[in-house]
Order: C-alpha cells, then structure tokens, then sequence
C-alpha cells in the first residue's frame, strides 16, 4: 500500500545528463507507489560545473569506458533507450532546450512539463532528431499545439527565462550543493526533514530514509516491465580474469 | 549424486566476483561487509583484492573525491547515511584521509592474500577496518595490529608482516595497480569485477550503489 502522507521530492534535471533521464523515468514510475509529489525542475548542467568547478565525467577519459558501460547496462536494466547522439555530450548543449523547459513550468505547470520532458528526452536520445532543428520541436505536438508551443519557445528567449536560469543554478548550488545532475530533494512526510541525493542509483537509498513504507522494488514498481523497448541490447567492455 | 534438499528453491549457479578495495577508502568497508553478507544468498564465489587506491588515482590520472571540496559535504553526509543502513560504524580517524596512507597495511593484506586462506583475508580485512574506523588505533602503530591476533597467532602475524615488506610484494602492490587500471579499467574504489556463469562474460561495476545493478546483471541472459 502506498504510504498516507504525500512526499516531496524535487528532482533537478537535464536534458544532457543521460542519468537523469534515468531518474526521471524511476521518478514517475514510482509517483503513485510511494505517493510522491514530484517537482520537476529542469537546471542547466554546465552552468552547475562552472559554478561549482567540477568537471563533467566526460571530461575524465579514465571514466569514459566506464560510463559507456554503465550507461548501457542501465538501460537495458531499466528499458530506457539512451544512446547518446552525434557529438554528444561535448558538442552539444542544452540551453535552449533548459530554457524552454523552465518556461513551460512556469507557464504549464507539472504535469505538462512531465509529458514535454519525456518526449525531449525520448527525442534527443532514442529518435536522435537533431536537437538545433525545427523539426526536433515537432516531438511536443500535439501535448501543446503548435501555436502555444511557439509562443512558449519564444517567452523562453526572454531576459526572464535568460536570467531565471543562472539564478536557478546559482540556488541550487547555494541552497542543496549539487555539483551533478540528477541531484533530488526530498522532504520527509513523516517529521519534514529535507535530505539529498546525487545520481540515478539513489533511489534505494531514498526509499530507505524516506521510510519501510517506501519499499524500493528495482525499475518496475509492480514487478512487470511496462516499458520493452525494441533497440539491440547493450554489451559489456571486454575483459579478462 | 545426493538428493539436493533445496528442490523447487532454484539456487543461481555460482557467480564470481573479485572486489578490489583499498583500507582508505570507507565506502570499500561497506562494499566488503555487504558483499559477505550476501555471498551465500547469491552463491558468490568471493575474491577479496586488496589495492592500493593511491596508486590507482595516480595511474588513472583520477582525482580522489576528498580533492573535490565542492563535493566533500554531500560525500560526509551520504556516508553517513549509508553507514547508519548497513549498521556500520564509519568514523574517520584524525587526518584521514589525506594524512594518511594505507601503504603498508595494503602490502600486508596482500601478504595474507597469497599466504592464507580467503577465510582468514576476510577476517583480517575485517578486523583491520574495524580498528581503523571504529576504534581509531593509530596504524603506525604496533598496538594496532594486535586487533589481527588471535585470528592469526602473533607468529604467524610477524612473519606476514615481516614478507609484506619484500619486494615481492612492494613490488606486487604496483604490478597489481597496473593490471587493475590496464585490465579492468579500475579509477576509483570500491570495484567491483564479476564473471557470471551462464555465459561467462566479465562485468566491472563502480562503488557500493551498483551492488543491485550488478544483481541484475548477474541474473541476467544474453538476449540475441
């Protein structure tokens, strides 16, 4: 049984972060088994590096190998598609994309900005439209018609939007220390304790703190798997004992 | 052929996992402990590796996250966090860890390693990160290797220790750093590397969150 009270869990995310794709998939597939009130918050990722003088994981050529791999186990674990486009993520941004969406929480509110995610996400990683075309915004139609979501990209070019998010990035650094993405903030039902967590594989760890009525069951809350995707299954690094 | 008394509860078919891991590092404890703890449930066969991480973050070029201090807050309290799951009590000793150096207590448990049985490595990692995490002995001293005895008798700890400072095995602890990074491509610790059995295939997997992921993989079939 899903628990009473309703917990808060704020979830900072980018479009260029294949792992917050992760999180923001488990995210809301455990929305109702764990009576979550999901606030999600798109934030620009570089920025929080510049800010926070971290270096992005794939600026660690150690790591790379690693990542690949993880990243693909994940995604066969979990059946998200994520590929990583041409260029990404070193030629890539995600500016526009983040400034959109902010637009689209403030002028939309949650749960478009789910649906809007999800298909951004879906777009730039599974169908791989080139992100810096018209036709890549065709993916949000008709979850906005045409006009609004023209008139939603253009408010996104606004100073408001322009400036709301380097005072987002700067919050987020002063007010939870995220240096990465995903990064969530949730807020305890049971006594409003406010607790954070960095990266997709936190959610057990969350579950634990939140409480045993939060009870982490691995990518499908009910047992099945609701989401096959049809994409040739990821392989490991090659490796020897 | 005995009658397996366990029919109709399929036990997954032995699966190996080497863990490498280094004193210094406390989230290797967690990842020790939890590994032991599950090795009969999901009939591991456990390889217990001592490594020098300092090594490793030299060799990978990595930097060890206590040199990121934007990150050092978050990383105080999610262990904190996870020590207080795992009932493990996880406090760091003055100076560490950027004053201290598990040189020479890695080149001893390596010692062990090619010495002793898995058994008795388990329980000298074990005692070892007790006596550096929770009870807070310094560990250039003598005093601190007693927590060793009697698991193994003063002798015989004498004589490991007296070995582990060969070139054998100073020499080891790099040749060992160099396989990890070259091999496995290890750039941090706890790692995991794990071989499963239906089909062989060799998996490495990074810091006590993977275990579940690792589960999964370990269950998992080569799909065509």
């Amino acid at each position: 049984m899903a628990p009473l009270q309703k917990a808060h869990v704020k979830l900072l995310y980018d479009i260029s972060s294949p792992y917050s794709y992760f999180a923001f998939a488990t995210l809301l597939r455990y929305k109702e088994a764990w009576n979550l009130d999901v606030d999600l918050f798109p934030i620009f990722l570089g920025g929080v590096m510049v800010y926070t003088e971290n270096t992005p994981p794939s600026l660690r050529p150690m790591e790379v190998p690693y990542i690949i791999l993880d990243k693909g186990r994940i995604s066969d674990q979990y059946s998200v598609d994520i590929r990583s486009p041409p260029g990404h993520p070193m030629d890539t941004t995600s500016l526009n994309l983040i400034r959109f969406l902010r637009a689209v929480r403030e002028e939309e509110g949650q749960e478009i900005l789910a649906e809007c995610t999800r298909l951004i996400f879906e777009e730039f990683y599974a169908v791989q439209t080139d992100y810096r075309t018209e036709q890549f915004w065709e993916c949000l139609v008709p979850t906005l018609t045409k006009e609004n979501l023209a008139r939603i990209r253009q408010l996104s070019q606004t100073t408001r939007h322009k400036e709301g998010i380097k005072e987002d990035v700067k919050n987020a650094v002063e007010n939870y220390g995220m240096f990465g993405a995903p990064w969530m903030v949730a807020t305890r039902a049971s006594d409003g304790k406010v607790d954070v967590f960095f990266g997709a594989d936190k959610f057990d760890a969350m579950g634990w703190w939140l409480g045993p009525e939060y009870v982490w069951r691995g990518p499908y809350p009910d047992g099945q798997n609701p989401y096959p995707i049809a994409t040739p299954r990821h392989s490991g690094i090659v490796a020897r004992l | 052929m005995a009658m397996d008394s366990n029919v109709g509860q399929a036990r997954p078919q032995k699966a190996f996992v080497r863990l490498y891991f280094d004193v210094s590092s406390p989230w290797s404890y967690v990842a020790c402990v939890i590994l032991l703890r599950y090795k009969d449930a999901w009939n591991l066969e456990v390889d217990l590796f001592p490594i020098f991480l300092g090594g490793i973050m030299v060799m990978s070029g990595n930097k060890a996250p206590a040199l990121h201090p934007e990150q050092t807050p978050y990383n105080a309290m999610d262990g904190k966090r996870i020590f207080e799951r795992y009932g493990l009590d996880i406090r760091s000793p003055p100076g560490h860890p950027m004053n201290t150096t598990s040189l020479n207590i890695i080149r001893f448990l390596r010692a062990v390693r090619a010495e002793e049985s898995r058994e008795i490595l388990a329980a000298c990692t074990m005692l070892i990160f007790l006596e550096f995490y929770s009870v807070h002995t310094d560990y250039t001293t003598d005093a601190f290797w007693e927590c060793l005895v009697p698991t193994i008798s003063k002798e015989k700890l004498a004589h490991l220790r007296n070995i582990s400072q060969s070139e054998k095995h100073k020499e080891g602890v790099k040749e060992d750093v160099a396989e990890a990074v070259e091999q496995h491509g290890v750039f941090g610790c706890p790692w995991f590397v794990a071989r499963r059995p239906q089909d062989g295939k060799v998996d490495g997997f990074f810091g006590v969150d993977k275990l579940e992921a690792m589960a999964w993989w370990l269950g998992e079939r080569e799909k065509k």
